[in-house]
C-alpha cells in the first residue's frame, strides 16, 4: 500500500473518532461476522486470586519488535507479546485505522499496564501474567480465518499455559 | 477484538473487554462487556488519567464476577 493509501486511512480513522454516529453507520453496512450464541466461562475464583492477563487490538508492540503489516489492506492478523513488566515508555504503535496520538501518548490507554499493576498492589487481584498480547484490529477476508483458526487459538493457549484465569480485553 | 475475546472463552478463559461501540458489539457478541461511552482509540478514557483508567479497568474486571447472562452489555457513564 502507497504513501498515499496509508495517509487516506489514517485520515479516516481521525474522522472516525471525531464523529462517533460514522461508527454506527460502518457497523450496520459492513461485513462483520454476526453471531447468534456466546460462549460463557465463569469466574473460577475469586477476582484477588486471579491470574489476570491484558490484550488489545490497537497495535501496540515494543521498538524492536516487527511493526504490524500496513501494505495489506486486509490488515495483519499476527500478534506481539509483550512482557508484563515492560516500561509502557518502551511501547509504540502501529495502527493505520484508528487514530492513536492520545494511545501513543500513553499506551496505559489502549493497554492499561500501569492501572493493572495498581490493581495487584491494592490486593484487588491476585497475580499478573508474565505476557500480555498485542494484536492489530483491522483484519479482513481470509485473514479472519488465520485469526480464528491459528493466532488467537494459540495466544489463548498461552495464556492458558501461563495460569491466566482472566483476561481484559481492549479495542481500538 | 470480540472474536478474540469469544476463543479464549471457548477454551476457558474468563473475558470482560470494553465496547466502543455497541452496534458492533450487538453483531459479535463477546461475552462480557463494559460500554463506558468513549471515542474509538480511547478504550480506558483519557490519556495520562490515571483515575479514570484505573476505575474503568476495575469496573471491568468487576463484571467477571456479577451474576452476568452470557453476552450482555453494562453500561456506565464516566
Amino acid at each position: 500500500m502507497g504513501k498515499f493509501k496509508r495517509l487516506k486511512n489514517q485520515t479516516f480513522a481521525k474522522v472516525y473518532t471525531k464523529i462517533p454516529s460514522l461508527v454506527d453507520l460502518y457497523a450496520k453496512q459492513a461485513d462483520l461476522v454476526v453471531n447468534t450464541t456466546t460462549p460463557f466461562t465463569p469466574l473460577k475464583k475469586p477476582l484477588e486470586k486471579c491470574r489476570i492477563s491484558l490484550i488489545t487490538t490497537g497495535g501496540v508492540h515494543t521498538e524492536s519488535q516487527k511493526p504490524f503489516d500496513m501494505a495489506d489492506k486486509k490488515g495483519d492478523p499476527s500478534y506481539r507479546e509483550i512482557s508484563s513488566d515492560i516500561d509502557v515508555e518502551q511501547l509504540t504503535i502501529t495502527h493505520d485505522y484508528y487514530n492513536h496520538a492520545d494511545a501513543l501518548a500513553d499506551p496505559n490507554l489502549v493497554l492499561p499496564i500501569d492501572p493493572l499493576s495498581e490493581l495487584l498492589q491494592q490486593g484487588k487481584i491476585g497475580a499478573i501474567g508474565p505476557r500480555f498480547f498485542s494484536f492489530m484490529g483491522h483484519i479482513m477476508g481470509d485473514h479472519i480465518k488465520t485469526l480464528n483458526q491459528e493466532t488467537a487459538p494459540e495466544v489463548a493457549a498461552a495464556l492458558i499455559g501461563d495460569g491466566v484465569d482472566a483476561a481484559f480485553l481492549t479495542p481500538t | 477484538m470480540g472474536l478474540i475475546q469469544r476463543i479464549l472463552e471457548e477454551r476457558g478463559i474468563s473475558t470482560v473487554s470494553i465496547s466502543l461501540n455497541l452496534a458492533i458489539t450487538k453483531k459479535v457478541k463477546p461475552p462480557r462487556v463494559l460500554y463506558p461511552g468513549f471515542s474509538l482509540g480511547h478504550p480506558l478514557g483519557r490519556a495520562h488519567d490515571r483515575e479514570i483508567q484505573l476505575r474503568v479497568l476495575q469496573d471491568a474486571l468487576g463484571l467477571l464476577e456479577m451474576d452476568l447472562q452470557p453476552g450482555e452489555v453494562v453500561i456506565r457513564s464516566y
